[in-house]
């Protein structure tokens, strides 16, 4: 299947801002950010801050890194936030 | 009865001269909290019925002060104030760091409410026995800095007691010409160089010819539901927020360089580029020639990290003003082509004795800037020339456009009125040059690059549309950030999760969690201000297939820097608009649905909104 990632922050300088994915049926969360880890050659983990959306709903809101990833999905990963 | 609240509203009327005090209920408390929601609640209750033909700078329009449950607690006192904003025809929750806060508390209230229009220029004076409505003609048209020196020694003088001497001083919010003259995008001052910025509610005050509130209070905060906890909660706190090293090192100011060179995200003249690499612009630059105070902080606060510069020769010495603050920073340095530290610290201490918020204004002088750069606007226009680059310039416009003189009448209705004035008189199409969003001008954090923190539709989707504290993220998280700051009113640079989230609870007794306040009370608020922001009125309507999106600008692509040719892809914003108003459980052009109106106790705003629905 496949899945579109926008890539914001800091991250966007390891991976792009913008990947087109195929993904293995039983795509989660947790096995795109392993996929995405090994391409950017650094582990993305949550709690560096790294917010995740799934068609625009946080994941913490879904099954967290365990939420199963459908054919069009739109993932979209952001940097932590600040303001100033 | 509510703990962190002292239960008491301040209602002025400047009309007939009357104050009362106003009790909410306790249901509308917990569901609003304070500050920006409960600000909201009020607003609708009073003007919601007839929002569009409210006009913000007539006496019918609330102007709203308001604290929080958490507010002189936790760290970081703020106020917050609103009303019917005079750019978005919204509510905007605007916020500023004060003592204000806290000798208001301690003088028995929780907030003031301001409506009518006083005959002449008052001050309200707030203490421990209540409110005092009080001459103001003295103080009209003086700046900030004499406004509060006259102020100052005035009330000291009118509470002093014998044998006790003088008080301290007491804590102000007031305005400068820029708010007297209903500049529309002025600041609500406080302590010098403190504004709470956006929404124009300085031209709210204006219009009410009140030009500033003083309080001071000598009783106890109000209790909090757990002591104890809220007393070790307090120490973790401290000790946590005082980690925050470069925060407090530098304050927002490493911005200044940074957020051009690295994230590529910064304006530059009007936002015609967003990079820079001007070194001598920047934290080290203030650091070693202009700063007096290298941690400044207000009531309460561990983190401490604004920077007072003073210009202490030349023919601006004596200019004092925090900086570098990144947006004040940012907005009269780079966007005004100005790379001088020097020329920055003296346009932003012009700013804050005018009244004007630095963000707002310094979008318009840029504005206009760009027209005479284009032809648009010429030296027989304005009266002089306008270069980018040329403090003295700016300067004069700012003194032009806070007393409404010649060019400065226009450009006094921000960015976005000028635009469509300038466009009349000359034919020319120059919206295309006014970085706004609903209104409201943009914070120095633009999305081109994707390196910022500002989703692409972070300022697009928001009902505070150009407010860069207040972007939309996932109607989840974002909600924790500046909604809950503006709403317990604490700073949010002494944001802690999950101690916040612990002390909301020691501190009220009520069950808050993140969890609960993201998907409920913060949507709940966030969609009563979506819903003022459809209504909009009486000059200006928002049309929600047009106006949710981004500034034209943003859609043009980087012209220079690492992220040459990147911009905002239309398709990509238009998608996560969309996901985002689901999330929020808004139809696809963001206007409320009955059902999600129905689950956050909002049924009430629904028949307005039937209309709008197709």
């Amino acid at each position: 299947m496949r899945v579109k990632v926008l890539v914001f922050g800091e991250l966007s300088i390891h991976l792009g801002w913008s990947l087109d994915l195929e993904l293995e049926e039983a795509a989660t969360i947790r096995s795109l950010l392993k996929l995405l880890s090994d391409r950017a050659g650094k582990s993305i983990k949550m709690d560096d801050g790294v917010t995740v959306l799934v068609n625009g709903s946080n994941i913490s809101l879904l099954k967290g890194l365990e939420t199963e990833l459908r054919d069009g999905d739109l993932v979209v990963l952001l940097p932590p936030l600040s303001g100033g | 009865m509510p703990r962190g609240y002292t239960g008491k509203i301040l209602d002025v009327d400047l009309t007939e001269g009357r104050i009362r005090e106003l009790k909410l209920p306790w249901r509308t408390m917990e569901d609003f909290f304070g500050g920006r929601g409960l600000a909201a609640k009020i607003l609708w209750d009073r003007l919601g019925d007839h929002w569009s033909e409210v006009d913000p700078l007539g006496p019918e329009n609330l102007f709203i002060a308001l604290t929080g449950p958490l507010t002189a607690f936790y760290p970081g006192s703020r106020v917050c104030v609103s009303g019917k904003s005079p750019l978005s025809n919204g509510v905007v929750g605007s916020t500023t760091s004060t003592e204000f806060a806290m000798e208001l508390k301690a003088a028995g209230y929780d907030g003031v409410i301001v409506s009518g229009r006083a005959e002449k220029p008052v001050y309200l004076l707030i203490t421990d026995e209540g409110c005092e409505i009080r001459d103001a003609s003295h103080l009209w048209g003086k700046i900030g800095e004499e406004t509060i020196k006259l102020l100052n020694r005035e009330v000291r003088e009118l509470l002093s007691k014998p044998r006790r001497g003088l008080q301290r001083e007491p804590g102000f919010l007031y305005i400068g010409p820029a708010g007297e003259n209903r500049v529309r995008n002025a600041a609500v001052m406080t302590k010098l160089f403190h504004a709470a910025g956006y929404g124009g509610y300085g031209a709210v005050m204006g219009s009410k010819n009140l030009k500033a509130i003083v309080a001071k209070g000598s009783g106890p905060l109000p209790e909090v539901a757990a002591p104890e906890t809220v007393k070790i909660l307090w120490r973790e706190v401290h000790r946590e927020l005082i980690k925050r090293d470069r925060m407090r090192r530098w304050g927002t100011g490493y911005g200044g360089y940074y957020v051009a060179a690295d994230t590529s995200s910064e304006p530059v003249r009007n936002w015609q580029e967003e990079w820079h690499d001007e070194r001598r612009f920047g934290g080290p630059n203030f650091q070693f020639r202009f700063w007096v105070k290298p941690y400044h902080a207000d009531f309460n606060c561990t983190t401490s990290c604004m920077k007072i510069s003073c210009i202490k020769t030349g023919k601006w010495k004596g200019d004092i003003t925090d900086m570098p603050d990144y947006e004040m920073e940012a907005y009269l340095g780079p966007n005004l082509g100005v790379f001088d530290p020097e020329g920055a610290i003296h346009l932003s201490a012009v700013i804050d004795n005018l009244g004007h918020s630095g963000i707002n204004i310094g979008n318009t002088m840029a504005f206009a800037a760009e027209l005479y750069q284009r032809g648009v606007l010429t030296e027989e226009d304005l009266g002089f020339k306008l270069e980018w680059g040329d403090v003295e310039a700016f300067d004069r416009l700012a003194h032009m456009i806070a007393r409404r003189e010649g060019i400065g009448d226009i450009l006094a209705e921000g960015t976005y009125r000028a635009a469509l004035k300038i466009r009349k008189l000359k034919g020319v199409d120059v919206l295309r040059y006014a970085v706004h969003v609903k209104g409201i001008e943009v914070g120095a954090h633009g999305i081109r690059s994707g390196r910022d923190y500002p989703t692409p539709i972070g300022y697009a989707a928001s009902p505070q549309g150009g407010d860069h504290t207040s972007t939309t993220r996932d109607g989840y998280e974002d909600m924790a950030w500046s909604v809950f700051g503006d709403s317990a009113v604490v700073c949010s640079f002494c944001f802690h999760d999950p101690l916040i989230w612990e002390f909301a609870r020691a501190v009220t007794g009520w069950d808050i969690s993140k969890h609960r306040w993201c998907t409920e009370h913060g949507r709940r608020i966030i969609t009563l201000q979506q819903v003022f922001i459809l209504l909009g009125g009486p000059d200006v309507y928002w049309d929600p297939d047009k106006d949710f999106d981004n500034p034209p600008r943003f859609y043009e692509p980087l012209p220079s820097g690492p992220y040459k040719g990147m911009k905002a892809d239309r398709e990509i914003v238009e998608r996560m608009k969309r996901e985002y108003f689901k999330v929020m459980g808004w139809d696809e052009r963001g206007i409320p649905t009955r059902e999600t109106l129905q689950k956050l106790g909002l049924s009430y705003l629904d028949p307005p909104l039937q209309e709008m629905r197709r």
